[in-house]
């Protein structure tokens, strides 16, 4: 579903992804682990096509596509979506008119047709169960005022409403309490489905004992330095990623 | 420094065109004219050279050759209780009530345009909500300009009793497209004890025009008004809004929206006097800039000696969607007593970048997230007034106005 090969991406000349790989399967869960600064937003916000990020090098393909070759909107309307580790407020734009617009965006572009807004309605109402998102959040503007968890939540809701193909979700763990973090995981494990995909990118293991992944990866100054199964993300919570910087190669330097 | 010079000499003699009307009405409103003619003559057109004209240069309407129209506001609504109308149908008990509230809270003095408009007074629009009245329908009022070189002097008196409950709609638009009309309009309006008042001015004149403008309110004890001034049309703009809380409790919010593109401009004062304590006064006034435009906010609060709690917050968050507009943002805070709470804060930004990338990390197309955003922006003043059908209508004026904003850049 996703390949990235060889990725490299810098920001203002810095370069930050070092040459990533990567490949993701439908129906596999990913989790990408590292310190911070290690780079593991930048990839998932290069996935995503923030343009303040330059590829310098290599390529990302997704459902045979050159996923660099398209706008964002264009790559979220292909079934790909970005929980954001700080999700944007937008004051005076509405919750529900906003993801409607969002999934009538997909749909026309899939050639389904446009939902009219009883059938949204009856949507939204569905996945609010699933994620227990404050049914008053839905008609305030997006984020306004939302509290770090009603956020993140939101994130997970939108991601329901919008069921996408490949969701990366960026550290959508950080400011969430653990009953918070239980109710975002089980939204997460109602998503996954045999040909879908998902890829955690997080800090902590903790909710990787939520959402439970095939592939641990390690990404360490730009590049993945250790893969492996679950079992990785456990080593690295009793060993620290210390232990990981101490078996880069490469030279010492790392970012803060 | 440059010398000091007076304003050029202007196309139209603004003092003469007040003989022509001079003699029509009852003695009292010609010798109100005949004073307000004095005043112009002391004060003069103001040139940018003056503090309150730095960033306006009204050499368009100086240059501009007018001929005095008469005032034909269309008024409608109210409801029982409420009597509106213009002042040549106003019964003797009306007539009264304008005798002596007339032109005593929109002092001319310092304001040339002012005095112009009432030494050209023809025509005035009235609204009296006697005490206790709770007007069941909002009061509309229409202004609409004359030919293309006419010069317009609508002026309207709002009279709210003790307790009295009522929005106000007052518009201002013209049928000539081409525009080259001039209004100087004046509002007046009084709240007595605990009225709750609403006026909402809309500014829709035809693009190539001047207008003029001028609201001066004064709010009685436990009174609450709430403003909105949307300005939305006319080559060159001047709004200046004023309220003085005078009495314990009083409380008024100003909101403001201006909506700017090619080369308008759009210049908005407000001036809020803090007479005495408790009171409470909130402003946000809101710009969106486009093209060459260019606009100026000066809000000026006066705390009065005494007022103690004052309580007063003045925002004016600028939106500019091209490189080359400019905007004038200068809040000025006059505080003249110790234990008070006053905050101001302007901002000028382009649209937000996390913000557009968000919408199209959704799959929004990047001029759709930009359409929205600016929507959003204007939607905080929108969504407080409360008469929807004028809401909706807003709304869709103000979208149909919004440039295809270059979001792709996101």
């Amino acid at each position: 579903m996703l390949s990235v090969k060889n990725l490299k991406a810098s920001i203002d000349g810095t370069e930050i992804l070092k040459g990533i790989n990567l490949d993701v399967k439908a129906g596999e869960v990913h989790a990408i682990m590292g310190p911070n600064g290690s780079g593991k937003s930048t990839l998932a916000q290069v996935i995503a096509g923030r343009d303040t990020y330059e590829v310098t090098e290599g390529s990302v393909t997704y459902m045979g596509k050159d996923l660099l070759e398209l706008p964002p909107e264009e790559r979220a309307r292909e079934g790909i979506f970005l929980a954001f580790q700080y999700p944007v407020e937008i004051p005076g734009v509405n919750n529900t008119y906003f993801l409607k617009a969002a999934l009538n965006a997909a749909r026309k572009h899939q050639g389904l047709e446009e939902l009219d807004a009883m059938d949204f309605l009856m949507l939204v109402r569905e996945k609010m169960k699933i994620i227990q998102l404050d049914e008053e959040l839905l008609h305030r503007p997006v984020n306004a005022g939302f509290s770090g968890g009603e956020k993140k939540r939101n994130e997970i809701f939108q991601m329901a409403v919008l069921d996408p193909k490949l969701a990366v979700l960026d550290e959508t763990d950080s400011g969430l309490d653990i009953d918070a973090l239980r109710t975002v995981a089980e939204g997460v494990n109602s998503l996954r489905g045999k040909d879908k995909a998902i890829v955690v990118v997080t800090h902590y293991q903790r909710l990787l004992e939520h959402i439970v992944p095939d592939y641990v990866h390690v990404l360490a100054d730009g590049r993945v330095v250790r893969s492996g199964g679950r079992e990785l993300a456990l080593e690295l919570e009793k060993e620290g990623y210390s232990w990981v910087e101490q078996q880069t190669a490469g030279p010492a330097e790392t970012r803060g | 420094m440059s010398r000091i010079t007076a304003a050029p000499p202007a196309a139209t003699d603004f003092e003469a065109l007040h003989l022509r009307i001079v003699g029509e009405g009852p003695d009292w409103i010609r010798e109100f004219r005949t004073n307000a003619r004095s005043r112009f003559v002391l004060e003069g057109l103001p040139h940018h050279r003056m503090e309150a004209w730095r960033n306006t240069n009204i050499a368009p309407i100086v240059a501009g050759l007018f001929e005095p129209a008469c005032s034909t506001p269309e008024i409608s609504g109210g409801g029982e209780g409420v009597w509106t109308g213009r002042l040549s149908q106003a019964p003797e008990k009306i007539l009264a009530l304008v005798r002596n509230n007339l032109g005593s809270l929109a002092d001319a003095e310092g304001h040339p345009f002012t005095a112009l408009n009432g030494s050209l007074l023809n025509e005035i629009t009235l609204v009296v909500l006697p005490e206790g009245c709770a007007a069941g329908e909002p009061v509309t009022i229409g202004h609409t300009a004359g030919p293309g070189n006419s010069l317009n002097v609508p002026r309207t008196l709002i009279l709210a009793g003790e307790r009295a409950i009522g929005t106000i709609i007052e518009t201002f638009e013209g049928t000539e497209t081409e525009g080259g009309y001039f209004t100087s309009a004046v509002t007046e309006i009084f709240c007595g004890k605990d009225t709750d008042v609403k006026y909402c001015r809309v500014q829709r004149e035809a693009p190539g025009s001047f207008h003029i403008g001028r609201v001066q309110a004064r709010v009685e004890q436990g009174g609450r008004l709430h403003t909105a001034g949307i300005a939305l049309g006319a080559a060159l703009d001047r709004e200046d809004a004023g309220v003085i809380l005078a009495g314990e409790g009083a409380s008024c919010e100003m909101d403001g929206l201006f909506l700017t593109d090619e080369s308008r401009h759009v210049d908005n004062r407000t001036r809020i006097v803090h007479a005495v304590p408790n009171c409470r006064s909130r402003q946000v006034y809101k710009g969106i800039l486009s093209d060459r435009s260019t606009a100026v906010f000066v809000g000026r609060v006066i705390v009065r000696p005494g007022a103690q709690h004052t309580d007063a917050d003045q925002s004016n968050p600028n939106l500019l969607l091209s490189d080359d507009t400019t905007v004038y943002t200068r809040p000025q805070l006059e505080i003249y007593a110790d234990d008070v709470r006053c905050t101001h804060g302007a901002t000028v930004g382009q649209l937000d970048a996390d913000a557009l990338f968000y919408l199209r990390s959704r799959g929004i197309d990047p001029d759709e997230a930009g359409r929205l955003l600016v929507k959003g922006f204007a939607g905080e003043i929108l969504d407080r007034i409360e008469v929807p059908s004028l809401r909706t209508q807003l709304e869709s004026e103000v979208a149909g106005k919004l440039p295809v904003t270059s979001g792709s850049e996101g």
